[in-house]
């Protein structure tokens, strides 16, 4: 067997030029395949982050309250849930919400506009929200000023220490109106959520609205992200059916969607890519089996089982194609992690138009292992496929014709 | 505000000397009724409860109206909301709300929402006495409704009327001329609301409907109860009562 491989790679190397195109081709391809499908899930790592940040790995509502987001669907922030929340385990923190719609007026105009409850020291952790301060100060959980975002600041012409006035329906049709003075502006990515948002501390939203001790949303950050499902189904089984269990894909299903569609694309990319080379790498094989007709008629009158000429062709086919993909390693993975840990930020319109999503404007690759190992085992099959050909041509052959 | 309108009173400016006495058109029939329920002015106190399938709230508020231009409601209790004020000049609506220290004019746009979270719509409150003057009337039958022999009369929107609704039923009763019940139905003639008055006592000196119930058809469960506690046909109100000034002192 030892010999049989010894024979097989000094074999490949007797066609030096072909077999480095083919190498060169199969590298190639995989290289490709491979650095096209990391840009892909790098890309959506980052959606999937902004998002995640956004609503947390899992929220806790009244049952049916994402539906319509109704200010009447609350549930209680302190109580048997978040006690049943801090006992299972893989949850790292839980972090009410109360949101409800509003109309806010400044001095002259007035927007429709989000107003988020949220416990400031509890939640900057985790959505980083006082990174995104432009102008002023964070608030604190003990603050009864608040923060509105950037561009809701602009549209109302109003400014860090001026009042932003809240007109709108609280809890149980009660009238919810206030007036606030505004401690900071943030400036958040999404251009739409930039318009709207204004933040302040839990108890003043519950004043606001009228919901003492009430919130619309426990969101949960997970240790691990893949155990989000299976905490879910754990929350599911844990708590009773007044509350609804939602995870950040159920809750942005525009998210997994589009993925599914760019892995679709994806597929019939690398399809088409593979489909080609390896038609090539096909006739490179079946070539060089033709053109050792004599050789291989030879090989058997001095003794060689046709099995045996079969497995050098076999191993020799594969060697091909290992060479390959050992090369396209050397090469995409360096490549991969530089590009990982180096991001390429974008400018101009592409630029804007990952912002306009809430995310980031940069290009890293994602570094995924069983990518790699996917390509391999494509690469092998079509080497398989490959040295089909030459094994049936072997077995076909008469030693006596041959050697003529 | 038409609950202004509909629950009150009237004085009117006519009472034709013939109401009684020769038969009435169904347009007559529904302005008699209308001015029945008001007077030239009158200053009343009520409770309103919004009934919702899981929870329920009471307002207790102060209303006045002149004529069917003007109107002004205060509403006194909870605690929490006391104070808020609203007042109806013609067609168009204003909000005090003294936490905020501001008066908010109602929009076009918030006209079809709900009042205070009611069952009852802005345009609801606010619109005038269009039953009269928007609307086509038409005597579909005399029926018993509650034990009493009642009009029913068929009203449909004129052509030109900025009304939402697709048509009215309304049941006014024979002898007294006061509506018992009224149906709103939509463009494609299905039932959205339905609003009932009933319990018709002396009030202040004159005799009207005190319990009136909305209810909306598609929210099963959905309910607003307006209750007439006391009320005041006499009441000595002039136009310079109905005021944005006024709205932040009103007692």
């Amino acid at each position: 067997m030892k010999q049989l491989i010894k024979l097989a790679w000094r074999n490949i190397w007797r066609k030096r030029k072909r077999s480095v195109i083919a190498i060169v081709s199969v590298a190639f391809a995989v290289i490709i395949s491979v650095s096209l499908r990391s840009l892909m899930l790098g890309n959506y790592d980052k959606i999937i982050e902004a998002g995640v940040k956004s609503t947390g790995h899992i929220q806790i509502h009244a049952v049916n309250y994402w539906k319509d987001k109704s200010i009447n669907d609350l549930i209680n922030k302190d109580g048997e849930l978040p006690n049943i929340l801090q006992n299972i385990r893989g949850i790292k923190k839980i972090m009410p919400r109360l949101q409800n719609n509003a109309l806010g007026a400044g001095e002259n105009t007035s927007k429709g506009v989000m107003v988020n409850g949220f416990l400031p020291h509890v939640e900057n952790s985790f959505t980083k929200l006082s990174n995104r301060l432009v102008k002023g100060t964070f608030i604190r959980d003990t603050s009864t000023t608040i923060l509105i975002s950037e561009g809701l600041a602009k549209y109302l012409k109003i400014s860090v220490n001026d009042t932003l006035v809240l007109i709108g329906q609280g809890y149980h049709a009660n009238i919810a109106a206030g007036k606030y003075i505004i401690q900071g502006i943030v400036k958040l990515p999404n251009p739409q959520m930039n318009l709207m948002n204004v933040f302040m501390p839990l108890q003043v939203a519950q004043d606001f609205s009228t919901a003492q001790g009430l919130i619309s949303a426990y969101m949960i950050e997970v240790e691990n992200d893949d155990a989000t499902k299976a905490i879910k189904s754990k929350l599911n089984s844990e708590l009773n059916n007044s509350y609804e269990v939602m995870t950040w894909d159920e809750m942005m299903p525009e998210i997994r969607n589009s993925e599914r569609i760019d892995t679709i694309i994806f597929t019939m990319l690398a399809s088409c890519l593979y489909l080609i080379i390896g038609m090539g790498l096909i006739g490179t094989i079946l070539m060089m089996a033709l053109e050792r007709r004599k050789e291989f008629g030879i090989l058997q009158a001095i003794g060689l089982q046709k099995t045996q000429i079969q497995l050098v062709i076999v191993i020799e086919t594969l060697l091909l194609g290992l060479v390959g993909i050992i090369s396209a390693f050397a090469v995409a993975i360096p490549f991969v992690l530089y590009m990982n840990a180096h991001e390429i930020p974008l400018t101009g319109d592409s630029g804007k138009s990952f912002v306009a999503m809430g995310v980031e404007p940069v290009l890293q690759l994602g570094v995924k292992p069983h990518l790699f190992v996917l390509m391999a085992l494509i690469v092998f099959s079509i080497m398989l496929v490959a040295s089909l050909f030459p094994v049936l041509f072997v077995k076909r052959l008469k030693t006596s014709e041959a050697i003529k | 505000m038409k609950f202004i309108n509909i629950i009150l009173a009237s004085m009117l400016l006519f009472i034709s000397p013939h109401a009684f006495t020769q038969s009435l058109t169904p347009k007559q029939i529904v302005e008699e009724a209308y001015y029945n329920e008001r007077g030239n002015a009158y200053s009343l106190n009520i409770s309103i409860k919004v009934i919702r399938p899981s929870w329920s709230r009471q307002l207790d508020c102060k209303t006045w109206a002149m004529g069917s231009a003007y109107g002004m409601m205060l509403i006194t209790a909870p605690a929490k909301d006391k104070g808020v004020s609203f007042l109806r000049i013609r067609s168009e609506g204003w909000n005090w709300l003294p936490t905020i220290e501001r008066v908010v004019k109602i929009s076009p746009s918030q006209m079809s929402q709900s009042w205070m979270g009611s069952d009852f719509t802005n345009e609801d409150l606010l619109r005038e006495a269009s039953i009269v003057n928007d609307y086509e009337h038409k005597l579909l039958v005399e029926e018993n409704y509650a034990g009493t022999l009642c009009y029913k009369i068929q009203a449909t929107p004129k052509a030109d009327a900025a009304v939402v609704w697709g048509k009215k039923i309304i049941w006014i009763g024979k002898t007294d001329l006061l509506e018992r019940k009224t149906e709103n139905y939509d463009d494609d003639g299905s039932l959205v609301s339905k609003l009932t008055k009933t319990d018709i006592k002396l009030t202040g000196d004159k005799k009207i409907p005190t319990l009136l119930t909305m209810t909306s058809q598609n929210k099963v469960g959905n309910k607003t109860i307006v209750v007439v506690t006391s009320g005041n046909f006499r009441a000595a109100v002039t136009k310079s009562f109905f005021t944005q000034n006024n709205m932040k002192k009103v007692k």
